[in-house]
């Protein structure tokens, strides 16, 4: 059962189909139509929330970067220079936006890597839902740097490639992969004996 | 020997491991997923690791609460001051970028193009892309040429990260050429940029 809940979770890739309707969408934004920006803007509300989520818990957080990204785009939409997809730029955008915000609010964007230690419910040998185990991979992420789980958040569950996270986070690519290596070693500890009956 | 040999043997491993995650994303490029694949046919660990990630990435972290979209959108949209069409920074960025595109493809082009004339960039003629196009892998590059040449298309830009090129198409005609070059068989997609060309 849970096998069969969460294999629905997968996510499809994005082909070149959806990223030439972005292309266009954005040739539109480009020539000043609004209803093409709130098309974008609909396209990407989910998965920028999803993906901030991970860096802040304040919805209304959330909501400003989302607008202040979706601005940008607006407002700068002449400026994309097709060197990466579209999906790339906006998120790119939205990293920085969401580190910029973090840090006017001076709100924490490294967790404290030990903090998850000794929580009763991270313990292995018991039998988990799915619930209880997204609420614990949730809580593996948090446990991690901000550009850890970033990397984390991109790779697993936005399926971008090492090149895309290393534009979105303005790092070489080298960076992105080590980065990757070290969260997943630290995830491996935090879950050992959680993934048992995931297939 | 031996050693030389180990070491190598320890560095496709430690670049494998790297790799993985994006093996277990389906986002390496063809060289790349062949090396992993290979390498995890004989590796234990690299098999199990692989394992583990494939079964977290099933598992969508819980998330906090979602803001309400269409409240979202309908606090931005007043932001959003009008706009005429972008400016000649816009114009200027696709002008340069045909330019090198253009420069870098020259030499092919003279070789196969004597006596015909030749158009100059940058003049009147010069146009923003006004379509999308995504040729066959392997299309070739007089295939490739052969499309252009038939609807009159230029290249504006490409290819692009995903391997679509940007051309201008002449406004006038405009639909039958996007008919044409969708038919071509080595025309795998193409979608008008604009509503309108």
């Amino acid at each position: 059962m849970l096998e069969r809940r969460i294999a629905t979770a997968r996510r499809p890739r994005r082909g070149d189909a959806a990223e030439a309707s972005e292309l266009r969408l954005l040739a539109l934004v480009e020539s000043g139509d609004k209803h093409a920006l709130a098309q974008l803007y609909r396209a990407y509300f989910p998965r920028l929330a999803r993906f901030l989520d991970r860096m802040t818990r304040n919805a209304g957080l959330i909501e400003e970067i989302i607008n202040d990204t979706l601005l940008v785009v607006w407002q700068k939409a002449d400026t994309f220079n097709h060197s990466s997809r579209v999906s790339t730029w906006i998120f790119a955008i939205a990293y920085r936006k969401a580190l910029t915000a973090l840090r006017s609010l001076d709100e924490p964007v490294d967790a404290d890597p030990d903090a998850i230690a000794g929580n009763d419910s991270m313990e292995p040998d018991i039998v988990l839902s799915l619930q209880q185990l997204q609420y614990n991979v949730a809580q593996a992420l948090d446990a991690l740097s901000h550009v850890q789980r970033t990397v984390v958040n991109l790779a697993y569950y936005h399926g971008m490639g090492y090149d895309e996270i290393a534009v979105i986070m303005d790092c070489p690519v080298n960076t992105v992969k080590t980065r990757m290596f070290t969260a997943r070693s630290r995830l491996r500890e935090i879950l050992a004996g959680q993934m048992e009956n995931v297939s | 020997m031996n050693a030389s040999v180990i070491e190598l043997e320890g560095s496709v491993h430690q670049r494998v491991q790297k790799l993985l995650p994006w093996l277990a994303a389906g986002q390496l490029a063809d060289t790349e997923e062949k090396l992993v694949r290979e390498h995890v046919k004989s590796c234990q660990e690299c098999r199990e690791d692989l394992a583990w990630q494939r079964k977290l990435r099933t598992v969508q972290p819980v998330a906090g609460a979602t803001p309400d979209m269409e409240g979202a959108l309908a606090r931005l949209l007043p932001a959003l001051e009008s706009r005429t069409r972008a400016g000649s920074s816009g114009w200027m960025r696709w002008a340069l970028a045909a330019q090198l595109l253009v420069i870098a493809g020259l030499g092919a082009a003279l070789a196969t193009q004597q006596g015909e004339q030749y158009r100059l960039l940058g003049g009147p003629e010069f146009e923003r892309p006004n379509m999308v196009v995504v040729f066959r892998a392997d299309a070739s590059e007089r295939q490739l040429r052969g499309v252009l040449k038939a609807n009159a298309a230029t290249v504006v830009r490409g290819p692009t990260a995903t391997n679509a090129w940007l051309l201008n198409v002449p406004k006038a005609g405009f639909e039958q050429a996007l008919e044409n070059i969708r038919a071509s068989e080595t025309v795998t997609m193409a979608e008008p940029l604009n509503g309108t060309p």
